[in-house]
């Protein structure tokens, strides 16, 4: 027991070493950690209240310089709504409805490629006209239609955002799974009489991970556009409450006169897009035993 | 007689990440007009490594350091611009590689495949390139040419697909013809088929062959002279009786006794080298095949044989800080 | 051939058709990969099972080993017919058979440390009290097949082909099998690293008394190791016999042209050989085996 602790903190270590050396990776990593930390901790950052607004503060530009923060480093927007606080705020919805629907939507779809891909014959056969059938339908207009019947709760995001997302995970994973299938370790594996399960998860499903891991970067960062997009055209996250979506799309009105409304938020979204991806990169080299030094 | 190929400390050094890889060590030697030349070595021994960085046949992206001087009719191919060497390669020298499948091109038809090679290298109309085309089947072995010649690769077998390869190869009647493994991956009636139609082929034309090959059987009917490599290295070279006479380094006399006999009455049991080749990372100061030799001496750890002359064997020259004892077959 | 003996394995009449889908412009056919092979293999014996590509003998290695479904015939191992196992008995005829396979480089799976690949066969199969009882006898499958068992933890890329081969056998033998049928296990590997793992399975016939299948595509290194060779051509089998008889008195052309083709190691004999070509029509093939000298018999 207190052999294989050695041995995961051992491997922990080797991880973050490795992390530690490859600078885009590390990039990524703290830029992402820097806002997640910063969405968790955010009561507790003594930020004002990103709801109620000080009508005599509207439109305030950023205060940000080299002599200090001021009152509202980022502005205000048009209800005078602290953008900062805004943002962070706005990052723990965006964030976390990314997250969840990246894991569901990823799971769901690494789980239906393997399946399909393994077992192929009718099971493939179904499974795939089920994705083509979804992939010949429009999603943005799926997901608008399913939001304005079933209402913009966060969970019915969640679930709309995974729905889009599955089908890449499923497509890549099959077609790796028939690539991995072939292979004579999946044979000596049914030479021992191991049990399917068996097979998919200790022998197809690692070798399938990485083109997922790549999927799963692009996934995030289209997921956190999509739900912007939704939160847009109004059936994100709803009034008051912030998401960064939707920072954007009341800021557009003002874009002329006061342009920090939706260049901020927009920036949000674009850095943790690029760390997303950046972190992706390099999860990917590192999972290849190839290159392990 | 006069050289062909005279190629001298020809080095190739490759940068990975874990640092330099000393994948040709120095290789110097020379080939004959009309003669064949068998190169014989393991994975690893810089056989095949070395002419693709002669002939700049490396993938582009590896990064690469590569040495010496490689004079081909007269000139030096490694101070040659890619378009030059291009114009050699096809031309001059013909290049027949292992797996024919992924050399020839799945959408295109064997015989349009052939006449781009003609045309870019001889003034020819379309015409008189797809009469050559044929000729050239023909001229391998392949039945019915006029029919095959507007068939794609993946409607003939792998031993035609070969044969397909060397009448590409050969088209534009090179000086040098290059196997390298070209019949690995055959089956061995269909090898022996090969074997014989480029031995044919070479006497017909005049034509040098470099056969590059991991089985001593193979060169022992087709090579006039051959050159066994390790670890980037020659260890030994000299006419291909002498070689299999009269093996003075450790290393060929290892591989001519691990050539399993057709003999019944044979020894039952394989002779094995022991060990296995080294880590060119991190190359050995000396003689590569040392570790794996019973008869090495302190000196082989220490220092690199350069070749010397075999005495009483003209043109057998050995790398060996030692002397073996007599050879009998199937003995060490 | 015939029935009553104690042999390990015995194969009947064994027969594979794949049906070739009708396209646009062709019929569906039937394609015989295999058709009516029989053999047997003794206690301790190797039989090698010799032929080119499109042979079947690959086909044939993984119907033995219950991978591939026959179309037809029996395939009987340790008085058990193994064709048509209950689902529950597979473990236990698994224990006793296994495989080893062609190419060493997709063999093992690169995502498993080379010591959990070989451990592999004892979890499935309940083997060993507590992981360190399974690193034990790793620990003693690597020494038995000449692999540093220091080098457990590695991934296989970090692996040559002969030590990845050597890896795979012990992973065969972490059962304890009577018999291994083993699927070209030399073709993909260096000459001078071909004659170890020949050498190897020798060794390990004699300490644990097993029996192999030994599928090669060309009759040079079959003598080193088996009493008997069977030679497939297009799904039959057309000689079958002991290694003296078919070397020393090949009957079939075909047995002819594939010894003819063989490069011997003799500059003088090899400039001065005779190929003896051979051309396969399927109406000359024969339907009868018939026996020339004793345990030798010629497809006529």
């Amino acid at each position: 027991m207190s052999e294989s602790r050695t041995v995961t903190r051992s491997m922990l270590h080797a991880f973050l070493a490795a992390l530690i050396r490859s600078k885009p990776g590390l990039a990524g990593a703290v830029i992402l950690t820097i806002f997640v930390l910063a969405a968790l901790l955010a009561p507790v950052l003594g930020l004002p209240d990103p709801v109620k607004g000080d009508l005599l503060a509207r439109l305030k530009p950023p205060t940000i310089s080299l002599s200090g923060f001021g009152a509202h480093p980022l502005g205000t927007d048009q209800l005078g709504r602290d953008i900062l606080s805004r943002i962070i705020y706005g990052g723990r919805v965006t964030l976390m409805i990314a997250a969840l629907s990246v894991l569901t939507g990823g799971v769901f779809g690494v789980v239906i490629g393997l399946i399909s891909g393994f077992f192929g014959g009718w099971v493939d056969r179904v499974l795939m006209r089920v994705v083509d059938m979804q992939l010949s339908v429009p999603l943005t207009i799926l997901a608008l239609l399913i939001i304005a019947s079933l209402g913009p709760a966060l969970h019915n995001l969640v679930m709309v955002l995974a729905l889009t997302s599955w089908v890449q995970y499923a497509r890549v994973v099959r077609g790796q799974v028939l690539a991995v299938k072939s292979r004579e370790y999946i044979q000596s594996a049914r030479a021992i009489a191991a049990h399917p399960l068996r097979i998919i998860f200790h022998h197809v499903l690692p070798n399938v991970m990485t083109p997922a891991i790549v999927v799963l970067t692009l996934e995030l960062a289209r997921i956190i556009l999509l739900e912007a997009g939704l939160s847009f055209l109004g059936l994100g996250i709803q009034p008051p409450d912030a998401a960064w979506g939707r920072m954007l799309a009341e800021g557009r009105t003002f874009m002329s006169t006061a342009w920090w409304l939706s260049v901020f938020p927009g920036v949000a979204i674009m850095l943790t897009v690029l760390s997303v991806n950046l972190l992706g990169d390099w999860l990917r080299d590192y999972f290849d035993p190839h290159l392990e030094g | 007689m006069s050289t062909l190929l005279d190629i001298s400390d020809l080095t190739v050094r490759f940068e990975t990440r874990r640092g330099f890889v000393h994948a040709v060590n120095g290789v110097s030697y020379t080939l004959e007009k009309g003669k064949t030349l068998g190169i014989v070595g393991e994975s690893g021994s810089g056989k095949s490594v070395h002419f693709l960085a002669a002939l700049g046949l490396l993938p582009p992206t590896v990064k690469r350091e590569i040495t010496g001087r490689v004079l081909f009719d007269g000139k030096d191919l490694l101070t040659l611009s890619d378009e030059e060497l291009s114009d050699i390669r096809g031309r001059d020298i013909g290049v027949v590689f292992q797996d024919p499948m992924s050399a020839l091109n799945p959408v295109l038809t064997v015989g349009r495949q052939l006449r781009e090679v003609l045309m870019r290298h001889q003034p020819l109309s379309k015409a008189q390139a797809e009469a050559r085309a044929i000729e050239l089947l023909d001229l391998v072995g392949i039945p019915e040419p006029q029919r095959r010649v507007r068939q794609y690769p993946h409607q003939f077998s792998g031993g035609m697909r070969q044969r397909v390869m060397i009448a590409i190869a050969i088209s534009c009647q090179p000086k040098l013809l290059i196997a390298d493994e070209a019949t690995t991956a055959l089956d061995v009636t269909v090898q022996a088929q090969i074997v014989d139609l480029i031995r044919d082929l070479s006497a017909k034309m005049d034509m040098s062959v470099i056969w590059i090959t991991h089985d001593l059987g193979v060169l022992a009917g087709i090579a006039d002279q051959v050159q066994v490599m390790y670890g980037g290295r020659v260890m030994e070279r000299g006419p291909v009786d002498a070689i299999f006479d009269n093996p003075r380094n450790a290393y060929t006399r290892g591989l001519l006794n691990s050539v399993p006999s057709l003999d019944e009455n044979a020894e039952k049991r394989l002779y094995q080298i022991p060990g296995s080749p080294p880590d060119l990372s991190k190359p050995p100061v000396g003689d590569p095949f040392a570790p794996r030799n019973p008869d090495a001496t302190e000196r082989c750890f220490a220092e690199m044989p350069p070749l010397r002359a075999v005495e009483g064997s003209p043109g057998h020259v050995v790398a060996a800080w030692y002397e073996l004892p007599p050879y009998a077959e199937g003995s060490r | 051939m015939s029935a009553g003996h104690d042999h390990l394995l015995s194969v009947s009449d064994l027969t594979k058709t794949y049906r070739t889908r009708g396209g646009l412009f062709s019929k569906a056919s039937d394609f015989h990969a295999v058709k009516n092979v029989g053999f047997h293999v003794g206690r301790n014996e190797t039989l090698g099972l010799v032929g080119e590509s499109g042979s079947g003998k690959s086909t044939i290695g993984r119907m033995v080993m219950g991978l591939t479904a026959p179309t037809a015939g029996q395939v009987t191992f340790d008085g058990e017919d193994v064709t048509s196992l209950p689902a529950s008995r597979v473990k236990d005829v698994r224990r006793k058979m296994q495989m080893v396979f062609q190419d060493p480089y997709s063999a093992l799976s690169p995502r498993m440390r080379v010591g959990q690949f070989v451990a592999e066969p004892m979890v499935v199969h309940g083997i060993g009290d507590s992981e360190a009882d399974r690193r034990e006898q790793v620990v003693g499958l690597f020494r038995r097949v000449g692999l540093n068992p220091d080098f457990m933890e590695r991934y296989p890329h970090e692996f040559s082909g002969g030590q990845r081969q050597r890896i795979c056998i012990a992973r065969a033998l972490a059962l304890g099998p009577k018999f291994i049928v083993a699927d070209e296990p030399i073709t993909a590997l260096d000459v001078s690293i071909q004659a170890q793992i020949v050498n190897l399975f020798q060794d390990l016939q004699q300490e644990m008394q097993m029996s192999y299948l030994f599928i090669a595509h060309d009759l040079s290194m079959v003598r080193y190791l088996c009493q008997r060779v069977a030679v497939m051509l297009r799904g039959r089998l057309v000689e079958i016999g002991p290694t003296a008889a078919i070397f020393g008195d090949p009957q079939h052309p075909y047995t002819q042209s594939l010894l003819s083709a063989v490069p011997i190691a003799n500059p003088r004999l090899e400039r001065a050989r005779k190929r003896i070509a051979y051309q396969y029509s399927p109406e000359t093939l024969g339907n009868q085996l018939e026996e020339v000298s004793s345990g030798h018999f010629v497809l006529k």
